[in-house]
Parts: structure tokens; C-alpha cells; sequence
């Protein structure tokens, strides 16, 4: 009892001072730093050979003043909305759209509007992407400095009919042990131009089940871009085919038309108390015959020596 | 007298049986008949218009309609007949869950919808149909819109007028346009680790960056680090480096002791890489990887991702100040 005693108050004393020397050299030597961006939600119309006027806001939060720069970036528009940006300047947009050349100054709980003029070359009806980078200027000292940078993009629409193609698969199992079914649908898109597609997510079960729609909000999926869209359905009953359809709507040639994808997948879902209660009623089934035969084992003796 | 009643009492069961047969081959061909005729149309339920600018002559206008179906049929057009006059533009298709893709086209006050591959649509279906590009009559006053299902050969099957929107000259338009928008923190924008490869505790040291992000993108966000393409060095001696943990997130290890410099990472909210699970550490890159992502908007509560910084020595790291800048950059995805 008096070593484990002995024991604690040493390992305590020990965790203490061990913490309170590792914790003592690493020191922040300049503290924290709030930045925001906002662009305009909607894509900016630009027509081709034209000036598209718009503007982006640069936020500080901060108590103190900011100094940010904004450059122009390339962008790498990848799978299911992941966006990343490049190093350098978007060739695309070279002398087309002038950033601010200077450092901007923001003051502290204050923003700044960046106007900006897109000189719009021949292109083909479509979404296209400016990117930009704003980046705080990093604060002197410390021997290692930490920038928090926010990339973001201005989306130019411009108009026209343009050739729209999306495909898409629709991977379900074909059973789940379990209470519903989960699966995806797989949208790529094949066409020319960018799609703004939407569509539902349909659910019926048998037996019993009511009509589920589930809608699927608008989505941008860029030329050779790939989205995927969950699915699921649950049956009424612990046993049940659950049928689920996916229908993927976008826009045609014009926005005067749409097409669509439809995909409809069938799923037997059992929950998993199903096989226990099934389980359980067979174990009872086979102890009653068990003790039946028990009986009837004992019984006969008996009235045979009764008879005797 | 005996081989007479068994014959009767083995014909009974078939006697049944052929007045069973012709009673439900009857109920069967009489629910045939009925079906085949044509029904009375039946009135859509649930119905609603909304207009996206209720201001007279108002260009660009969307017209929103909700119902749902009562009968079950195979619905080829949907008509919007508006009351009064002046219903003008070019419409296009917003949105329209419920029914198939299709076309739309306006004639007079009417605009319809074109279903084009028909399939069976039961009852009690909610369709919405969202058509942009409209221009509202120049006169003020109160509209309804009857709404009908047709099938191929132009039959009702269901209808239904929508209650009365309001168009007026002196109404306030109003129009709220909410950015998207993207806050990013970082709870420390420098630091320093004074190390001494002479004690344990002061020749393994760790310093963690906590960074928030918060955002309305519809599609969430992707964070991504990188570092100076020297990486951790002393330019006062000659260009030692302290070597990366790893070459990058996809050689992470267990943090293998002295001398090293890496970072792992963990977060609420966002999606933080695999490569850090199991307190894995990476290095840096001077390409930049992205180490965390997030799906959808964040809401009102922002996301937290903290950065593990670590850097051990030992007696053969020479001494000296070394330094290094991480740039931790976060993008909106697109929507």
C-alpha cells in the first residue's frame, strides 16, 4: 500500500514536470489572423468580344488592418466540385483582367470592393472560370511563418446554345442486411459545355411502401468532370424490395428543352433482427420437438410396465 | 344407387368450380370495360404559383408551379393557361421534378410543357415546374393559372386552377443577392520551438496551428498546404536542412524520432485525409497537397482543423536558426 502510494505521488510529480518542460519552448510569437472572400453566387453574363463588370470583396475581421495581395491563378477544376489552384498566372486571362497591382491595405472590421473589368475573347457558349488568390502579407518574425490564403473564382457565362452530354451509372447492391439501402449515382459529363443538372431521387418499396421523391438540388459539373449523387431507400417493412430510381435532368441545346438520365436499381433489404427472430423461432422449434420425444421416451416405459 | 350419388357428389366441386371461373372471368371483363372508358378529370391538389418579381411588365420573370397528380395515367403535356393578357418572353425550364425532361413553349397566355418520352405517372405525385424567362402583363391586377394534364391524344386527365397571384405597379421589388463567401482563421500566424537536443523534452517539440474555416458553398471546400521548396533550413550555417518526415501525405509514417520535421492533422467537420489517420505524419511540399475537404456548406458553425507541427533533433543537426513558410489555402468548390 505504501509503495503504490509512493509510486503515484512520483509518476504524478513526474508527469508534471515532463509536461511543464515540453511545453514551455514552443511559443507563437504573432497570433491569429481572420480573412474572408466573397464572390457573386451567380455566373456573371459575358458576352463575347464585351466587358463583364463585376467585383469581388475582400473582408478583414480582424481588430487590426490587413494587407492582402490578389493574383491572378490558374485553376484545376477536378471530380465532385473539388476545385484547387495553380501557381501562376491563368494565361487564359493574361491582359484581360486586371487584378489590383498593388498590396491593398484593408483596415480592421472593414472590407474592400475590387471591381474588376473581364475583357471577354471569342469563345465558345459556356461557363469559364477566372481564379484568383488572395494572400495576407506574412507578419515579420518567428522563425516559421504561417499564411492563410483563400483561392476562389468568378464564373462567366456566355450565352448560347451549347452542346450538353452527361451519362451516369447507378451502383446499388442487389441485397443489404440492414434497416436501408445506400448507393450512388455516378454522373459524368461527355458534352462540350458545362451542365447545371438537377434531378430526384424516387423510392417505392414492396410490399406496402409509399412513393418517396427526394429532390436533388442544381449542380455544376464541368466538361469531363465527374459527380457523384447519394441514393438511398428504405422499406415499410422489415422485409422488403426497395426500388429506387434516379432521375438526372439538364438542360438541352437551349434551356427551352431538358433531357435526362434515368437509372432504376431493385434492392432486397432484410433487417438484421429478421434472420435473429427467424433464428430464435427454430432453436424454440427444435426444443419443443426435443422435449416431446424426451417424453414420449418416458412415458412408454412407464405404461408398458404398467400393462405388465 | 350408390354409384349414382358418388357421381353426383364428385360433380358438385366442378360446378363450383365453372361458376367461380365465369364469375371472376365476368368481375375481371367488367373492370376491363370500366377502365377502358374514359374518365371524368379530376381536380390536381396541392396547387401553388409563385412569381419571382410581381411587379407589372417585369422582364426575366420565373413562374413556379406546384400540384399533384389525382389520376393515374400517362401524361404527354402540361398546360399553364394564365388568366387576363399580356403574358410575354421566351421561357425556359428552371427546374422540374415529377416529369420526365421535356420542352416548353408559350402561345398567347399559355405555356406548355411537353413531356418528351411519356411514362405512367400515378396518383399522387408531386410535380414541380420552375420556367424562367417570363415577362409579366402590363396590367395590374389579380391572376390565376389553371393548370391541366393531357395525355397523347390531348385528354384531360386531371385539372385545376391555382389561387390568384397579384401583379401591381406599386409593389417594393426586393432582391437580396447573398455572395458566396469563404472566412478563413489561422490562430497563429507564427512561431518559434527553442530546442536543445540535450534533453528529451526540448529535442522533440511540436507546435499546432489551428485553422477554421467557414463557408455557404453549396459544395463545401478544399484545404490544401504547402511549404518553402527548401523546407526547413539554416541559412547562417551553410544550408543545413532538417529532413522531411516523409516526401509527401502519400508516404506518411509514424513519427520515426530524430531528426525530422513534419505535421499531421485533425479536424471537426471538414474530411481530413487518410494519410493522417493513426497520428501519421507527412512533410511538407513546396507543390502543395490537400489535406482536408468538406462536401457542403458548413453552416453556422465553422469547421476546426488543427495542424500538428513537429521537428526533433539530435546531436547531428548543427546548430542554428532555422525557418520555414507554410501557406495553408483554402478554395470554395463549385457548386
Amino acid at each position: 500500500m505504501r509503495f503504490a502510494l509512493v509510486a503515484t505521488v512520483l509518476a504524478t510529480a513526474l508527469a508534471v514536470a515532463s509536461s511543464a518542460t515540453a511545453g514551455g519552448s514552443a511559443k507563437a510569437v504573432s497570433g491569429s489572423r481572420a480573412l474572408a472572400v466573397s464572390v457573386p453566387a451567380d455566373p456573371v453574363p459575358a458576352k463575347v468580344g464585351g466587358v463583364a463588370r463585376t467585383l469581388i470583396r475582400v473582408v478583414n475581421p480582424n481588430d487590426f488592418a490587413v494587407t492582402v495581395l490578389i493574383r491572378s491563378r490558374t485553376l484545376a477544376l477536378g471530380d465532385d466540385g473539388k476545385v484547387s489552384v495553380g501557381s501562376g498566372p491563368d494565361p487564359r486571362w493574361a491582359g484581360r483582367v486586371q487584378f489590383p497591382g498593388e498590396a491593398l491595405r484593408i483596415p480592421a472590421q472593414s472590407y474592400r470592393n475590387v471591381p474588376l473589368a473581364i475583357q471577354v475573347p471569342h469563345l465558345s457558349p459556356d461557363l469559364y472560370f477566372v481564379g484568383f488568390l488572395v494572400t495576407p502579407v506574412a507578419a515579420e518574425g518567428g522563425s516559421i511563418t504561417v499564411v492563410n490564403q483563400i483561392g476562389s473564382f468568378l464564373t462567366l457565362d456566355v450565352p448560347g446554345p451549347r452542346l450538353r452530354l452527361l451519362t451516369g451509372h447507378l451502383h446499388l447492391p442487389s441485397f443489404v442486411l440492414g434497416s436501408k439501402v445506400s448507393g450512388a449515382m455516378r454522373v459524368t459529363n461527355l458534352g462540350h459545355a458545362s451542365v447545371t443538372m438537377w434531378g430526384e431521387n424516387d423510392t417505392t418499396s414492396s410490399p406496402g411502401g409509399a412513393f418517396q421523391q427526394e429532390r436533388l438540388g442544381p449542380s455544376l459539373l464541368p466538361v469531363g468532370r465527374s459527380r457523384s449523387i447519394a441514393v438511398s431507400g428504405k422499406p415499410r417493412w422489415p422485409v422488403g424490395i426497395v426500388t429506387v430510381t434516379t432521375r438526372v435532368t439538364y438542360p438541352g441545346r437551349t434551356a427551352s428543352q431538358t433531357r435526362e438520365l434515368v437509372s432504376t436499381g431493385r434492392v432486397i433489404v432484410v433487417s438484421p433482427w429478421v434472420p435473429a427472430a427467424v433464428g430464435g423461432l427454430v432453436a424454440l422449434l427444435v426444443a419443443a420437438i426435443w422435449r416431446r420425444r424426451r417424453r414420449r421416451r418416458r412415458w412408454p416405459r412407464v405404461s408398458a410396465a404398467q400393462h405388465a | 344407387m350408390k354409384l349414382r350419388t358418388a357421381n353426383r357428389s364428385a360433380m358438385r366441386p366442378r360446378k363450383r368450380l365453372t361458376r367461380l371461373a365465369l364469375g371472376a372471368v365476368a368481375i375481371g371483363a367488367a373492370l376491363l370495360v370500366l377502365t377502358a372508358l374514359p374518365a371524368g378529370a379530376a381536380t390536381l391538389s396541392n396547387m401553388s404559383w409563385t412569381v419571382s418579381n410581381n411587379q407589372v411588365s417585369a422582364t426575366n420573370t420565373s413562374y413556379s408551379y406546384s400540384f399533384k397528380t389525382t389520376t393515374a395515367n400517362t401524361i404527354k403535356t402540361i398546360t399553364f393557361a394564365v388568366s387576363g393578357a399580356g403574358l410575354g418572353g421566351a421561357p425556359t425550364i428552371t427546374r422540374a421534378y415529377g416529369i420526365g425532361a421535356g420542352t416548353v413553349a408559350i402561345a398567347g397566355q399559355t405555356i406548355t410543357y411537353t413531356v418528351t418520352t411519356p411514362v405512367a405517372v400515378p396518383a399522387g405525385i408531386p410535380i414541380y415546374i420552375e420556367f424562367g424567362g417570363l415577362t409579366n402583363s402590363s396590367t395590374a391586377g389579380s391572376y390565376t393559372t389553371v393548370i391541366t394534364t393531357k395525355t397523347a391524344a390531348a385528354a384531360t386527365i386531371d385539372t385545376g386552377t391555382t389561387p390568384a397571384v397579384a401583379l401591381a405597379a406599386n409593389n417594393t421589388a426586393v432582391t437580396v443577392n447573398l455572395a458566396k463567401s469563404l472566412t478563413f482563421t489561422v490562430d497563429t500566424t507564427a512561431f518559434e520551438l527553442d530546442m536543445d537536443p540535450s534533453l528529451g523534452a526540448l529535442a522533440d517539440q511540436s507546435a499546432t496551428v489551428g485553422l477554421t474555416v467557414q463557408t455557404n458553398a453549396n459544395s463545401g471546400y478544399t484545404l490544401a498546404v504547402k511549404d518553402n521548396a527548401t523546407g526547413l533550413q539554416s541559412s547562417g550555417t551553410g544550408n543545413p536542412v532538417i529532413a522531411k518526415v516523409s516526401t509527401g501525405k502519400a508516404t506518411s509514417v509514424a513519427w520515426p524520432g530524430a531528426p525530422a520535421w513534419g505535421y499531421t492533422v485533425t479536424g471537426t467537420g471538414a474530411t481530413v485525409d487518410p494519410a493522417f489517420s493513426g497520428s501519421k505524419y507527412a512533410g511538407y511540399t513546396a507543390g502543395g497537397e490537400t489535406i482536408a475537404t468538406r462536401s457542403g456548406t458548413t453552416g453556422g458553425s465553422a469547421d476546426t482543423i488543427s495542424i500538428a507541427n513537429r521537428v526533433a533533433i539530435d546531436y547531428s543537426s548543427p546548430s542554428g536558426v532555422y525557418s520555414d513558410t507554410v501557406t495553408y489555402t483554402v478554395t470554395p468548390n463549385y457548386n
